[in-house]
């Protein structure tokens, strides 16, 4: 990558994050909660893998302690999704330094090689605890230093691995990066990515959740794969040069794939994967996108460069009267 | 110049003199709104709504709609999904400005004997205007009238030729208001 390139980014990044904070889904996204189901669950509960991988960059400039703080880490109790009786594991993993994020393997679509890659930092296994019930477990305090180094947006880079152990239930939590042990208080310019998304839509009709992939300038075409999403609504691609185009939505248990071409007008610039609920339920899927070579485009919690505004073209036109000439 | 009533009568019959016509001429009323540019075949199923702000909604990728008054409109484009129902309002906002094309105006000055009317017709593409007043029971034509009491209702009436039709325009004060 270029130095200019890297540059261009890092203004970009400094310039979405200044004031939002690293809630995870965050509100740009109208997503409910991020989703885990364990091992033993099948696809069509809508995780098709058991495990979200997260980054979370804490900029250069900041040296203070952080700490990923998890909501309602345990599977069980409130908001989790139960299948028979309370029997999930899952385990959260912190990895910093060298290869946790710049490792092929931990930014590949599936949790296979080596993607638990880099040097870890904590780990604890969640199960039905009711003391972690609805609360936050706060894992640290992590020296921004020991993230790996990631020149391109000008910070430091933690991965995060929630990974269904056993049983067949759904975990549903949420991360914040805080400077605080015992409060979500952001850290100023951070922001959040993955490459695959796992989470759980707004349940009400006509909610619209966002996924907020970033475009760089390199990509041609997009391909949008959505699992699980049991043809609820539609998939829509909103960017400043696409209007809710249409993409293609999924079955049940089955992947929803559709490819999009990229302008340059989208390049350096953020998409918006709108998903639109067409009725009231309670849904959990699964989403990513690749670009020409296969490669995983990472989604920001915060999107990069702020929401995308599509630029519509509109031709406005007097028109006679009586005849109809324009 | 000043003619008898007969003489207007010629040019004029009472129905017109007694018709009511607006004072002003919108030319640019009707308007295209064409989103075409900003469709491709992937987004040609949605539905695009307009609201043309004077009350009126229109729908399609390209809609016309006439405007029954002068003045700035704001026309607000509203999208809708026909799969999930959903509403994406307010996503495009146009300013619609229908302008006159043809105004009357009328002038008053105090004269030697009372009040003195001029009347006026500004606007492009205007030719052989001709201006008949009329007030109390009495008629005259010209684009001047004098003398003229306080508080007398007068109207004038212009016929002229726009964009070659011949067409009216009228316009009622009173005197010393």
């Amino acid at each position: 990558m270029t130095m200019k390139k890297i540059l261009f980014i890092t203004s970009l990044y400094l310039v979405s994050n200044q004031l939002f904070s690293q809630l995870v889904p965050s509100e740009f996204e109208q997503i409910t909660h991020l989703v885990t189901f364990g091992a033993d669950s099948k696809p069509g509960w809508g995780d098709d893998d058991h495990t979200q991988i997260f980054f979370f960059i804490v900029p250069e400039s900041f040296t203070k302690p952080v700490y990923i703080r998890v909501f309602d880490p345990d599977i069980g109790g409130q908001y989790d999704e139960p299948n028979g009786e309370w029997d999930t594991g899952v385990k959260f993993s912190v990895y910093g330094g060298k290869g946790a994020h710049s490792e092929p393997d931990a930014k590949k679509i599936d949790p296979v090689g080596n993607f638990k890659s880099g040097t870890l930092l904590a780990s604890k296994l969640f199960q039905s605890e009711e003391k972690y019930d609805g609360k936050w477990y706060s894992f640290g305090p992590f020296n921004p230093m020991d993230g790996e180094e990631f020149p391109q947006l000008n910070g430091r880079v933690f991965k995060v691995i929630a990974e269904g152990i056993a049983g067949n239930d759904g975990n549903l939590y949420k991360y914040f990066l805080s400077t605080k042990n015992f409060e979500n208080k952001e850290v100023e310019g951070a922001n959040a990515f993955t490459y695959e998304y796992s989470f759980r839509l707004p349940e009400v009709k006509n909610s619209v959740a966002h996924l907020y992939p970033f475009i760089e300038d390199d990509v041609i075409s997009i391909t949008q794969h959505n699992f699980d999403f049991d043809f609820e609504g539609s998939i829509m691609i909103y960017s400043i040069a696409k209007n809710r185009h249409r993409a293609t939505p999924s079955k049940n248990r089955e992947w929803g794939r559709s490819k999009h071409p990229i302008i340059d007008e989208e390049k350096n610039t953020t998409v918006d994967l709108q998903i639109v609920k067409g009725r009231t339920s309670r849904n959990d899927m699964v989403c990513y996108v690749t670009n020409q070579y296969d490669e995983a485009v990472a989604f920001f919690s915060v999107p990069v460069g702020g929401p995308p505004k599509f630029k519509y073209k509109l031709n406005v036109r007097y028109k006679d009267k009586d005849n109809g000439n324009d | 110049m000043r003619i008898s009533i007969l003489t207007v009568l010629v040019f004029i019959s009472f129905r017109l003199l007694a018709q009511d016509f607006p004072s002003v001429l919108a030319d640019k009323e009707c308007i295209i709104l064409d989103l075409s540019g900003s469709v491709e075949r992937e987004n040609s199923d949605l539905i695009y709504k307009w609201d043309l702000g004077d009350g009126t909604e229109a729908y399609g990728i390209t809609v016309e709609h006439c405007y029954d008054s002068i003045g700035e409109f704001q026309a607000s484009l509203a999208i809708i999904d026909p799969i999930s129902s959903m509403n994406f309002d307010d996503e495009y906002v146009e300013t619609v400005k229908v302008l006159p094309a043809v105004v009357l105006e009328i002038t008053q000055s105090k004269g030697e004997f009372g009040q003195d009317l001029e009347a006026r017709l500004t606007g492009s593409s205007i030719s052989d205007a001709t201006f008949y007043w009329s007030w109390e029971n009495s008629h005259e034509s010209g684009k001047k009238l004098s003398g003229i009491e306080k508080n007398k209702e007068v109207r004038v009436l212009a016929r002229f030729t726009f964009q070659g039709e011949e067409t009216f325009l009228s316009k009622e004060i009173i005197t010393g208001s």
